[in-house]
């Protein structure tokens, strides 16, 4: 098999890792190696898009796609009758190098199926870490999928070449993953991450000290610079959205996690009698990613965007017609209109269509001048859904609209529209 | 009325500088782009300096560093209609700065500082955009008639990109290409300016027409690659079309894949949800390998039911 065809089947066995982030690294360049590659702490370049809307900024493959476990919602288990391909390790650090030098992409996101051990599947993922960094002095991205059973000191040295490091909650509950991912242990995935959250934090808390000291020396070696992500998928089981909010919650609290990703359970091609296909849930999947900005950076809880009612159709899940911060305003209307020129900072963020941004500039505005109704399409804000919500010195929605009983009905046609966005 | 004709932001800068020093009302300016011979050039600057009417006696003013920045960006926009226009808007704006103190840039809703601001975005995405979508092409032989530059050793790779960025900002793109492909001689090549590096020394030269460059083989894996990490179970062509403007698939190899790919996606999905399963024990019965090696890992995964529950914390 030539390496094309084997391109072929290995970025389309890894195309279900919704993560391409690569951002938010160290600095690096190639001035003093004189070879190939760069990052930046901040924005990541996205080289190219798919046709389904997604970023390429990595090239994102499997080293193989021979896989020893069974995971059901899984295109790579051990049953499926897809092909099989095994990169060698100069096959995937040539091709890395060739793309980086087009200015295809940023780096490389390797991943695997899991031959023979964990031990020797990590290390030949660390075997081309290793040779990128050092034979070919790359600077570009790199980030490496972490097989949880690895050894520590492979751990180590793949936090030493990587700029991320992940590991895969796959499922929201323990029962799951035990149901569809049976050689999974979610232990071992939990004090992975344990593992591998202490070496980030020490490599950090050493560079501050570094700094503070004047002492480069006392840096301590590298350690996966931009942190750790994790990825959970969205419909293979049961779990509502408060089921897996709360997961992700509970992940960005005890290991720090850059992102978790929600990847909506996408047909694939010769799936398990174990679990049928559907067609992916996409909206689904967009509303957990608003709702998890809105736990991180709003201060919601789990609980007041997930309908908690009793009698709700859907307990535990998001709405899937409106945003969950518009839901949770017409389930709470009596905390609204909201009178911008009074209101604290925190509940002008609780404003449907006013994000973190537009809420302090409104805040810094009033001090200068009284806030008018015209202020607010000046800000270029959604004036057609803010004006149910707010009141300003010239403006006060009445409040029959507000108590009205079909008063949600008013944003459905902003709802079709934005099904075609995200559709 | 002064006019003058510009030809960068330091060119700009000087006149700015004397202007102000002159305490010359913006009004009384008239700014032309560089082709047209202005009525007075730079060189007799010096004479419109009247000692008597400068408005400080030291003759410098203190600019917010901030603004400097932003006007230094804006000059790379480049306005089709009104190429001087960004001149007399950014002198616009100095005048008021130093008359009226550095609140005037806080003036969001201010015409004049909407536009600073809008040149500022789009130069940046144009800048982003160049970053992304420049794409490199390995030509076999130094082609000096395509870049007009030496040629290196016999057999050194040698890379060059075509692209048409809407804004005039090769120069300021450069280092960061520079900085990134340090261990590589390439050219980027621009109707506007062309950035050379050779592994040593950056060259910025004038701008060429489209050259033919030869189709660098590579391009087939790529292709390979976009086409495979599609998913045409989630199609979302609009997506990519504001992200990826029509408007760049000329540079990219890629964009002839797309629309295939977004043609067969239904059948391909349909395909997938219609076609008969497989049973997951298929490979566990076939191999005796598989089985034992499975049989293992989940006697070693067995978990006692009394603690089998939702409480995924670490240890």
């Amino acid at each position: 098999m030539d390496v094309l065809q084997k391109l072929e089947i290995l970025a389309d066995a890894a195309k279900y890792d919704a993560s391409c982030a690569s951002s938010g690294t160290e600095s690096r360049n190639s001035l003093k190696t004189k070879s190939i590659g760069s990052t930046s702490p901040g924005m990541g370049i996205c080289h190219s898009y798919t046709p389904d809307g997604r970023c390429i900024s990595l090239l994102k493959i499997l080293l193989t796609n021979f896989c020893l476990y069974e995971c059901a919602y899984c295109v790579n288990r051990t049953s499926s009758n897809v092909p099989r391909a095994r990169f060698s390790i100069d096959e995937v650090v040539n091709l890395t190098m060739e793309f980086y030098k087009r200015n295809y992409i940023e780096g490389l996101f390797l991943s695997s199926g899991i031959i023979k051990s964990a031990d020797y599947t990590m290390e030949q993922v660390v075997a081309v870490a290793r040779k990128l960094r050092l034979e070919h002095r790359f600077g570009g991205y790199i980030h490496l999928k972490t097989i949880p059973e690895a050894s520590p000191e492979l751990l180590a040295e793949a936090g030493l070449y990587a700029d991320r490091l992940s590991i895969n909650v796959e499922l929201p509950s323990e029962t799951s993953l035990k149901r569809l991912a049976p050689e999974k242990n979610a232990q071992s995935i939990v004090r992975s991450m344990a593992n591998l959250s202490s070496g980030i934090e020490e490599y950090k808390e050493s560079r501050k000290l570094a700094r503070k000291k004047a002492n480069k020396k006392l840096i301590a070696p590298k350690f996966s610079p931009s942190g750790q992500s994790t990825q959970m998928i969205v419909g293979a089981d049961t779990s509502n959205d408060a089921i897996i909010l709360r997961k992700a919650s509970q992940l960005y609290k005890s290991f720090k996690m850059k992102r978790v990703y929600y990847s909506a359970f996408s047909p694939i091609p010769d799936a398990s009698s174990e679990l049928p296909l559907k067609s992916p849930p996409l909206v689904r999947e967009h509303r957990l990613y608003q709702a998890d900005w809105l736990l991180r950076f709003y201060g919601y809880g789990i609980d007041e965007l997930t309908d908690v009612t009793n009698d709700s159709p859907s307990p535990g899940m998001l709405s899937l017609d409106v945003d969950p911060k518009l839901a949770w305003a017409i389930r709470h209307r009596d905390a609204f209109p909201v009178d911008l020129n009074r209101a604290d900072f925190e509940t002008i963020l609780r404003v449907p269509g006013i994000g973190v941004i537009n809420a302090r500039r409104l805040v810094a505005q009033r001090k200068v001048a009284a806030l008018r109704y015209q202020d607010l399409s000046k800000l270029r804000l959604p004036v057609e859904k803010l004006k149910y919500f707010v009141t300003t010195i010239d403006h006060r929605p009445k409040p029959a609209q507000l108590d009205a009983a079909n008063f949600s009905s008013l944003f459905v046609a902003q709802k079709s529209q934005q099904m075609n966005l995200f559709e | 009325m002064y006019s003058f004709s510009v030809t960068d932001f330091e060119n700009w800068r000087t006149i700015a500088r004397t202007l102000l020093q002159a305490n010359v009302d913006p009004s009384n300016v008239s700014w032309q782009p560089p082709e047209q011979q202005g009525l007075f050039s730079p060189s007799a600057l010096e004479a419109i300096i009247d000692p008597a009417k400068s408005v400080r006696s030291s003759g410098t003013h203190k600019i917010p560093r901030q603004f400097l920045q932003r006007a230094k960006q804006a000059a790379c926009f480049s306005d089709m209609k009104d190429p001087a226009r960004k001149w007399s808007i950014l002198y616009s704006l100095l005048w008021r700065i130093v008359h009226y103190g550095n609140g005037t840039l806080l003036l969001t809703s201010d015409p004049e500082v909407r536009c600073l601001d809008s040149m500022c975005k789009a130069v940046s995405r144009d800048k982003h955009k160049m970053k992304a979508f420049v794409r490199f092409q390995q030509v076999a032989n130094h082609n000096v008639a395509v870049t007009g530059q030496e040629c290196p050793e016999d057999g050194a790779e040698y890379y060059v990109a075509w692209f048409e960025p809407s804004h005039a900002i090769v120069e300021s793109v450069a280092p960061f290409f520079v900085k990134r492909f340090t261990g590589m001689h390439w050219s980027i090549l621009t109707p506007g300016g062309c950035a050379h590096w050779d592994m040593e020394q950056l060259t910025v030269t004038e701008g060429v027409p489209k050259p033919d460059i030869d189709t660098d083989s590579f391009d087939i894996f790529w292709k390979a690659y976009y086409c495979n990490i599609f998913n045409p179970a989630r199609l979302k062509e609009q997506a990519m079309r504001s992200e990826m403007p029509k408007k760049y698939w000329k540079y990219l190899p890629e964009a002839a894949c797309i629309h295939d790919l977004t043609r067969g996606a239904t059948a391909v999905t349909e395909q997938m949800i219609d076609a008969p399963t497989t049973n997951s024990d298929r490979a566990r019965e076939k191999s005796r390998i598989v089985a034992q090696f499975q049989n293992t890992l989940r006697l070693k995964n067995r978990i006692d039911p009394d603690t089998d529950n939702f409480s995924d914390t670490p240890p």
